[in-house]
């Protein structure tokens, strides 16, 4: 009855209709990021956090949030209709929802991707009401010590489930560690490599880094290749799909809506990773495997569906542990926390109305993006036709007058394109990004648990042996790496990052 | 690759050199009492010893044809970008916003398509003069005035 009444409150939040126009622009503009190969979720949503500063943070989170899941819905016009996955996770519908355009149903494979990105996105959102408050009940017991097992034990899953080699992705998020130092210590007010700059004393600005970290990086590795876009020529027609189609698909949405709910609820497990694996359980489960590649419904169904599941619970590790698990989110909670809003296990009961609004938007924004998507397709199919060459320049003029713009300062446009240069360099060398950005906006919370866990504990690391849950997050953070090292393991790590 | 994942593992074993010494320098504090230096020289050393471990193992890992990761085609490209947008930097306070993103814009609206001046002037005029409008007059960011402000 509870959640009945939260849920109304914050359907009374969202439907107010200045909320109302923010979540109609955060998923039509993640849709449009969607469909757009060369830009994706997390660069968009870096290079709007300037933008949102003078929104209420309820409207800030419910714009970025559309944008976040709305391009999840976008990812597949692309993937089926030009063989060009518009964002990482719907790689896999190219295998075949191009075929199925091929075969003259491209109308049907958009369709069923809207329809299933519709249920996978709302029946997750059915488990984060659930989910999201029962995690943060237990969080609340939470103290130094298991806010220092939580943070190693997340950052671990995030470089372990990435993909792509261990040791380089602990170098990524040592690096991050090191760059969340910069500026004053909160406990003593002392400079840290702050190298004599006044700019520096508040630490690195977070939007900027993130533009260049994810915005000109994306550019510059865009630069390097022609992207050739021939959009399918065919008559899209007949978006609805048939009985048949339905019978195929729809025990295949609901399994996705599960791998990708538990995948998006695991720091690391990303929507890329849960349309992946849903696309090879439908593949396992089918009686005519075979079929897959070849234009088979199920292939489309599945993987659209898990990641807009997955992407719905990265939320709930974000508003009930304040813990991100993926860079989107980790994005996302440095625009709550640059609007003053520390997510956590408190979040829900002192900032309720904003949790419950953000929710009750969510909904609505599913419900719009249905009604969007369908009709909009031939206007998707048009833009996508707007050449890279034109789209370039003038995403990077809105980089250099968004980081201008925070602080107004021409010295937080150098430290963006100091972490663009740096960002394409990592990418170009195999790093990942994500770890990076997870340990920067966790840094600060990492040390202040350690430093007060071994102020309490007159300086015995026992503490963290001593503290059941500090305990067993650490030792499965041990577990993660010692696992990472079998061999079996070590491989199929490899053979998921190559398929990744 | 294996060339570059050395060249990569010494950058950052001097990265993680260079905080660590820096964090040593600071108050490390106790156990009881930890400094503003204790994390960050411990986070360094574990940065550094990774960093040997990535070199060991790009020593170890069977060569694979040296391919290089850096672009053979649009290197030139790429590096007009970024110079570009450093000397943007360097310029945009003392020249102003205006003269400094329209030269900006032009000469990106050139690399994406050379040799087509008319275009990237008139593209560079109008998205110059449409983001003053929206950011200066309407979003009231305040740009740097420069040249036009004097």
């Amino acid at each position: 009855m509870d959640l009945l009444q939260h849920l109304a409150s914050g359907f009374q939040v969202s439907l107010l209709p200045i909320n109302l126009l923010y979540c109609f622009l955060g998923v039509l503009l993640g849709t449009l990021i969607g469909v757009l190969p060369g830009i994706g979720p997390t660069a968009a949503i870096a290079l709007l956090l300037p933008i949102t500063f003078h929104v209420p943070a309820v409207s800030t989170i419910i714009l970025l949030a559309g944008i976040y899941y709305g391009a999840m819905y976008g990812g597949s016009t692309t993937s089926i209709l030009v063989n060009i996955p518009g964002e990482a996770a719907s790689v896999v519908t190219c295998i075949d929802g191009y075929q199925m355009a091929r075969q003259g149903r491209a109308g049907p494979a958009l369709g069923i991707s809207a329809f299933g990105s519709f249920i996978g996105g709302t029946l997750a959102l059915v488990g984060l009401m659930f989910a999201a408050p029962a995690m943060a009940r237990f969080a609340r017991e939470f103290g130094a010590p298991e806010y220092t097992g939580l943070v190693c034990l997340g950052l671990s899953l995030l470089i372990y489930l990435g993909g792509g080699s261990i040791i380089k992705s602990l170098i990524s998020a040592l690096i991050g560690l090191a760059l969340s130092f910069v500026g004053q210590d909160m406990f003593t007010g002392q400079d840290r490599f702050t190298l004599g700059m006044r700019e520096l004393k508040d630490g690195i600005g977070l939007v900027p880094m993130f533009m260049g970290l994810f915005g000109i990086s994306e550019v510059l590795i865009n630069l390097e290749k022609t992207i050739a876009r021939e959009v399918f020529a065919t008559k899209i027609r007949q978006l609805l799909p048939s009985r048949e189609d339905w019978g195929r698909a729809f025990p295949a949405m609901l399994r996705g809506t599960g791998i990708g709910f538990l995948l998006g609820v695991i720091p690391g497990g990303s929507a890329v990773i849960a349309s992946f694996a849903s696309y090879a359980l439908e593949k396992k489960l089918s009686s005519q495997p075979e079929r897959f590649g070849s234009g088979a419904i199920e292939g489309v169904a599945g993987p659209e569906t898990a990641n807009n599941a997955a992407a719905t619970g990265a939320f709930i590790p974000l508003f009930a542990l304040g813990i991100p698990s993926n860079a989107t989110t980790a994005i996302l909670l440095g625009a709550l926390m640059l609007h003053g809003v520390r997510p956590g296990p408190m979040l829900m009961e002192q900032q309720a109305g904003l949790f419950w609004g953000i929710v009750a938007s969510m909904y609505v924004g599913n419900v719009i993006l249905l009604i969007l998507n369908l009709p909009l397709i031939g206007l998707w199919v048009k833009i996508l036709k707007v050449p890279y060459k034109t789209l370039f320049p003038l995403i990077l003029l809105f980089c250099v007058i968004g980081a201008y713009s925070v602080e107004g300062s021409v010295f937080d446009v150098g430290v963006m394109l100091a972490f663009g240069v740096v960002g394409y360099v990592l990418r170009k060398m195999g790093f990942e990004g994500a770890p990076l950005v997870l340990a920067f906006i966790l840094g600060p919370m990492l040390e202040n648990s350690l430093r007060q866990s071994l102020i309490i504990s007159h300086g015995s690391f026992l503490i963290f042996v001593q503290r059941p849950i500090a305990a067993a997050c650490l030792l499965a953070t041990v577990i993660l790496f010692l696992t990472a090292l079998v061999p079996f393991v070590r491989r199929k790590r490899e053979l998921l990052a190559d398929e990744a | 690759m294996r060339r570059w994942d050395r060249i990569a593992s010494v950058v950052v074993l001097a990265f993680g050199g260079i905080v660590a010494f820096a964090a040593l320098k600071m108050d490390l504090g106790s156990l009881n009492q930890p400094g503003p230096g204790f994390l960050p020289s411990g986070g360094a050393c574990l940065l550094a010893v990774l960093s040997l471990v990535y070199v060991v193992l790009s020593f170890r890992r069977a060569p694979d044809g040296e391919e290089s990761p850096w672009p053979k085609r649009h290197g030139a490209r790429l590096i007009a970008v970024v110079a570009s947008l450093a000397l943007y930097c360097a310029a945009l306070s003392s020249a102003g916003y205006i003269p400094a993103t329209f030269v900006l814009m032009v000469i990106l609206f050139l690399v994406a398509d050379p040799g087509k001046w008319h275009a990237a002037l008139v593209k560079a005029a109008l998205s110059t003069a449409i983001t003053y409008l929206v950011f200066e007059k309407l979003l009231m960011v305040q740009f740097p005035a420069g040249l036009l402000g004097a």
